[in-house]
């Protein structure tokens, strides 16, 4: 049975069976208790007071040194050339996340030569060899965890929150571009994650733009060219992240954009075949956001669904996952955290792994900024 | 209207703010109730005494923290004082309520099978997968109302669903 459908049938059956007490209640017989007066002071307790005293002291010496030191505000656009400030605008913001995470996936993809792994097959290019073969082939996560790592350059700085991810946009130092977009996050090493984006905004109609520029990743320069529709209740757009060499090779990304939630959809094209599509979807709730991400391929449908949490002051990510190869379905849940191998020298991604029948084990990928 | 618009108005006793606040919450509070007693006409009462205690110091509520989970946390003092005086009483009377986690005005088939999927859960469990599924809380707001870590909360409720779909899994086949 499938985990949605126990929780709908839950859901259903206990809140069709919700007793109605509204008629009980009388308003009327209920007496309003009256809110405590309390001094200015009262509310806080003396440790509280005393240190919110520290906090403003502090806030007052960095203020007067603030006003000491030359002035310049890092959040104001300095204009595009002509005096008038750039205005700052959403849909700026969405062709940059798009292209974002579309480089970041191009980029991991030809980096770790993924296009030609057995993962990233749609359903009619691989042979027999490529299928799973069944449980003497070792768990089906197994498989997995390299495609996961790629997604998790996506994941990580977008799942760090809306806080946590800035943009900010300014004329562009390159001639061919007006604009120029800072898009900065952190990783879950509360490192800042730092990519920007060059682009010429052209208005092809009412609420619809096509915005063209690059995106630079190392020495690799990624074109990324959109068509970006604003609607009533959010955004829509279509976005194509090229290989820089191979022009038939390239990632589709159709997104959507609504008030908590975001939807991307890749497809991934190598040489002008369809070799991978995959669906994030991110929900984003006042403090908490959750991902799914999920992908099939010829011999598999995957499915993560990925929460970050914190633990004794680190962050680490929560994924629940689900494969299914058609003979074999397994589930489990994976504990991320980020360790350092003293050893090599390098940080890496721990998954600790838990398989539905309780087998524990754990496995370990290079961290991308090692 | 937004959620503190209502509240300040059932600070006048406004009974169509005190509907919409009702019916936006009811299930959360049901759950809540029903998390903690598994007696569905225990959970009744809990709710009424809730939303009675809610509207009696509704000038209590902090505007800085979730209105649910204030709300939540009356209704689990409350199930919890019930559970404990009820306890109490059981001792002296030897009687005991079995069988009235749900109602039989659910469909029978499908409140068995709540039922013995809900049996495999423990206390703690059966209250955090009925916030998460009926309330539609966040494991956050679970961990805060429930007093529990995060991490805890998660895996509780993952390790609940695992043993669900197992059984249900087993009843399949």
């Amino acid at each position: 049975m499938k985990k949605e459908k126990i929780e709908k049938m839950l859901r259903e059956g206990i809140r069709d069976t919700t007793p109605d007490v509204l008629a009980a209640i009388d308003l009327e017989t209920i007496e309003i208790k009256k809110p405590e007066k309390q001094s200015p002071f009262s509310r806080w307790k003396r440790p509280v007071f005393i240190g919110s005293l520290a906090t403003a002291s502090l806030a007052l010496v960095v203020l007067f040194v603030m006003f000491l030191l030359p002035f310049e505000d890092p959040f104001t656009p300095p204009g595009n050339g002509n005096g008038v400030p750039i205005a700052f605008d959403e849909k700026e913001e969405v062709y940059t996340l798009s292209a974002f995470s579309a480089v970041s996936l191009l980029d991991r993809m030809e980096e770790g030569n993924l296009r030609h792994a057995p993962s990233f097959a749609l359903l009619s290019s691989p042979g027999p060899s490529m299928a799973f073969t069944g449980q003497n082939a070792g768990y089906l996560i197994d498989r997995e965890l390299d495609t996961l790592t790629q997604y998790l350059a996506v994941i990580e700085p977008i799942i760090s929150g809306k806080d946590a991810m800035q943009f900010t946009l300014s004329e562009s130092p390159r001639e061919e571009y007006t604009y120029m977009m800072v898009f900065q996050s952190k990783n879950l090493r509360g490192m800042i994650i730092e990519e920007t984006i060059h682009y010429n905004r052209i208005e092809t109609g009412d609420d619809e733009y096509r915005l063209e520029g690059i995106m630079e990743k190392g020495a690799t320069t990624y074109s990324v060219i959109a068509e970006l529709e604003i609607e009533e209740d959010g955004f829509e757009l279509e976005l194509y992240a090229h290989h820089p060499s191979e022009e038939d090779t390239y990632i589709k990304v159709e997104q959507e954009i609504e008030e908590d939630s975001q939807t991307f959809e890749y497809e991934y094209v190598v040489r002008g075949d369809t070799v991978f599509e995959s669906t994030l979807e991110i929900d984003f709730d006042d403090e908490e956001i959750e991902i799914e991400l999920t992908y099939e391929t010829a011999t598999k449908e995957v499915e993560f669904e990925i929460i970050r949490f914190q633990e004794e002051s680190a962050f680490r990510l929560h994924i629940e996952y689900e494969i299914d190869t058609g003979d074999f379905d397994e589930e489990g849940v994976i504990i991320v955290s980020i360790i350092y191998d003293a050893e090599e020298g390098i940080h890496k991604y721990r998954f600790a792994i838990t398989i539905e029948d309780e087998t524990s084990f754990a496995r370990t990928r290079p961290y991308p900024d090692s | 209207m937004q959620l503190h618009h209502h509240i300040e108005a059932l600070k006048k006793k406004d009974r169509s703010a005190f509907e919409a606040i009702y019916h936006e919450t009811r299930h959360a509070v049901y759950a809540m109730a029903l998390g903690v007693v598994k007696d569905r006409f225990l959970a009744e009462d809990i709710m009424q005494v809730t939303y009675m205690k809610m509207v009696e110091n509704i000038h209590a509520y902090d505007k800085g923290k979730k209105f649910i989970n204030w709300l939540l946390t009356i209704a689990k003092n409350e199930a919890l004082d019930t559970l404990r005086r009820r306890r109490q009483e059981t001792a002296v009377d030897g009687s005991a309520n079995e069988d009235l986690f749900l109602g039989r005005d659910m469909e029978e088939e499908k409140r068995i099978e709540i039922e013995e999927l809900m049996k495999l859960l423990s206390e703690t469990e059966k209250t955090i997968v009925l916030l998460k599924t009926v309330a539609d809380l966040r494991h956050k707001d679970i961990a805060e109302i429930l007093g529990m870590p995060l991490g805890t909360v998660i895996w509780k409720y993952n390790k609940a669903l695992k043993a669900m779909r197992r059984e249900g899994r087993r009843e399949e086949t």
